[in-house]
């Protein structure tokens, strides 16, 4: 049997191991987007990934939805290698919001038939209706802890909805059923401050309040560092810094500027 | 004078047209406006359908199971085009445009001519409307209950689980992936959904006229298109059920206009030509507009 706890207490939910892929090897614009990544998730875990354009961590957030197949290395889930499934079979056990808000909800679709399709996130669809009146019932509840008044507004096409009311959507969508894994790719970065301020709110609510074990990428020092039980740093495909609660606590936007810099001129020097 | 003679003649025939061609209408639609995914396999599947009822009913079968038969061989071209699209990664278009072409040969194969007359046999219109297969306001009539009862099962179904997940994959593919959807077979359902539609357009039409022909497809995806068109500016789109109703209404006013105009003195091989025009113009007016901006 594989130790498939990390090293750590408590059963690791999700583990990375030795996740490898490399972009258009043997051309010149080969490039190493993953090298041997290797980690693992504690159930509820909500860790942060901050690091450099181009250091990987849109890659490994793809890697685990199943956008991007591995060249080599493992991806567990609760000690079930999932790395070879299409990412619609993976949906059963992770949901995720993008980056664009555009992306994550069908604009022709009213919100509740968003809400309805996501509340069957991975299971057999079958010939009964996917709305009713107790369906409706839950959602409207479900989207009103957001505050937007969605919820008076459920057969609104979401084609109608600002980029902060979507990804607000989208948030909730992806934990209607809790998923074992959540995927946050810089889901604020399209929005306004102000809009920005509210979903990570909201994130953070949802993804403490059902225990999500999640993996938020963000570009935003200060968020990394309010939010989070865990914080990583990638630099050229690698993890550079593994910092757990207590450590992340201590750290300071400076302190993260400085890691950067020196791994900046690690690379620079060697 | 003349005008209001010639188009009173034609008025309950276009009726009856119109109502025929709901089907192929909504046989564009589904691909191009559910889906996002251009398909021009309607053009093939309606003389198959044709054919296939043609065939079925020359060897015996009632006309009901020869219809039905027809909609299941226009399952079965709409979900080869969509394979052959998914599969072998042919852009859609090109995929619909083999599919039709070969459809050609099969037709002339499953008829064993290229035309077949169904005089002497029964249809669904003898069947309903007596000997003589009624008068064009019953026919029209008995058109346009098929016509709702499709839309009424077509609506219930995409109110569905599985409906739901079909319009979510026309609407964002990627998002459907992340929702656990398995995005290929809904769009072979959805092609294939089309392609049936289609083909029982053209075996009401054959049993319409008592005649399939191999030739019976030509131009039809134009004016599938067409009909679309202009039921979107008649009644819109912002609603699944007027979405839905669209190509069927747009399908009628077509062929009030095509009445209109031959009973102006139009030459019946001109209206092809119009009928692009048409298309064109509608299509590019917004980007003229755009420009002049
Ligand atoms: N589909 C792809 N094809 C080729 N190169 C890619 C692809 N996706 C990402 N890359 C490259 O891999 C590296 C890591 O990209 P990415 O994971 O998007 O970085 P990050 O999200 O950290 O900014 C970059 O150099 C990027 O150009
Ligand atoms: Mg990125």
């Amino acid at each position: 049997m594989r130790d498939v706890t990390g090293g750590r207490q408590g059963p690791a939910s999700i583990r990375v191991h030795d996740a490898t892929k490399v972009f258009s090897p043997g051309t010149p614009n080969e490039k190493t987007a993953l090298r041997k990544v290797d980690f693992a998730l504690e159930d509820g875990e909500f860790a942060v990934v901050i690091g450099s354009n181009g250091a990987g961590k849109s890659t490994l957030l793809n890697a685990l939805a199943g956008e991007v197949l591995l060249d080599s290395g493992e991806i567990l889930v609760d000690g079930r290698d999932v790395g070879s499934q299409p990412v619609y079979r993976r949906a059963k056990l992770i949901s995720r919001v993008f980056q664009d808000p555009m992306v994550g909800t069908a604009p022709e679709l009213s919100i509740e038939e968003n809400l309805a399709v996501a509340v069957r996130r991975g299971k057999r669809k079958t010939f009964r209706l996917g709305l009713n009146r107790r369906k409706r019932e839950y959602f409207r509840e479900r989207i009103s802890v957001l505050g937007l008044g969605l919820e008076n507004r459920l057969s609104e096409k979401v084609r109608s909805l600002s980029g902060g009311q979507r990804q607000s959507l989208a948030l909730i969508m992806a934990a209607l059923l809790t998923p074992r894994l959540m995927l946050l790719d810089e889901h604020t970065s399209a929005l306004d401050p102000r809009a920005a301020e509210l979903v990570l709110k909201l994130t953070s609510d949802v993804v403490t309040g059902d225990k999500i074990t999640t993996l938020m990428v963000t570009h935003n020092m200060q968020h990394a560092l309010r939010f989070g039980t865990r914080l990583f740093m990638m630099h050229e495909g690698g993890i550079v810094l593994d910092a757990p609660a207590d450590e992340k606590a201590g750290l300071t936007v400076n302190d993260l500027v400085g890691r950067f810099l020196v791994t900046n001129d690690k690379m620079l020097l060697g | 004078m003349d005008f209001v003679d010639i188009y009173f003649n034609l008025f309950t025939v276009s009726l009856v047209q119109g109502a025929i061609f709901a089907f192929p209408a909504l046989a564009v639609m589904i691909p191009f406006r559910m889906l996002g995914l251009p398909d021009l396999t309607s053009e093939g599947a309606f003389p198959f359908g044709a054919a296939i009822v043609a065939t079925f009913t020359v060897a015996g079968f009632d006309p009901v199971v020869s219809l039905s038969a027809a909609v299941l061989f226009g399952f079965v071209v709409g979900a080869a085009t969509a394979l052959i699209h998914l599969y072998l990664r042919v852009p859609s278009l090109l995929a619909g445009i083999i599919v039709l072409t070969m459809l050609f040969s099969i037709n002339i194969r499953v008829m064993g001519k290229p035309n077949t007359a169904l005089f002497d046999n029964d249809s669904i219109f003898t069947l309903t409307l007596g000997a003589e297969g009624g008068e064009p306001w019953t026919q029209f009539a008995l058109i346009l209950a098929l016509v709702l009862a499709f839309l009424a099962v077509f609506y219930w179904f995409l109110n569905t689980e599985l409906g739901m997940a079909l319009r979510c994959v026309g609407a964002n593919q990627t998002m459907s992936r992340a929702q656990g959807i398995p995005t290929h077979y809904y769009i072979v359902a959805g092609i294939a959904m089309a392609g049936g539609f289609s083909a029982f357009g053209g075996a009401v039409m054959a049993q319409h006229q008592a005649y399939a022909d191999v030739n019976m497809g030509v131009g039809v995806l134009i004016v599938g298109l067409a009909a679309t068109i202009l039921g979107e500016t008649l009644v819109g789109r912002g609603t699944l059920v007027r979405q839905l109703v669209a190509p069927v209404v747009g399908s009628l006013a077509y062929f009030q206009v095509v009445a209109v105009a031959l009973a102006l003195g139009l030459k019946p091989s001109d209206l092809k030509l119009l009928t692009g025009l048409f298309v064109l113009i509608t299509l590019a007016t917004p980007i003229l507009l755009r420009a002049k901006r």
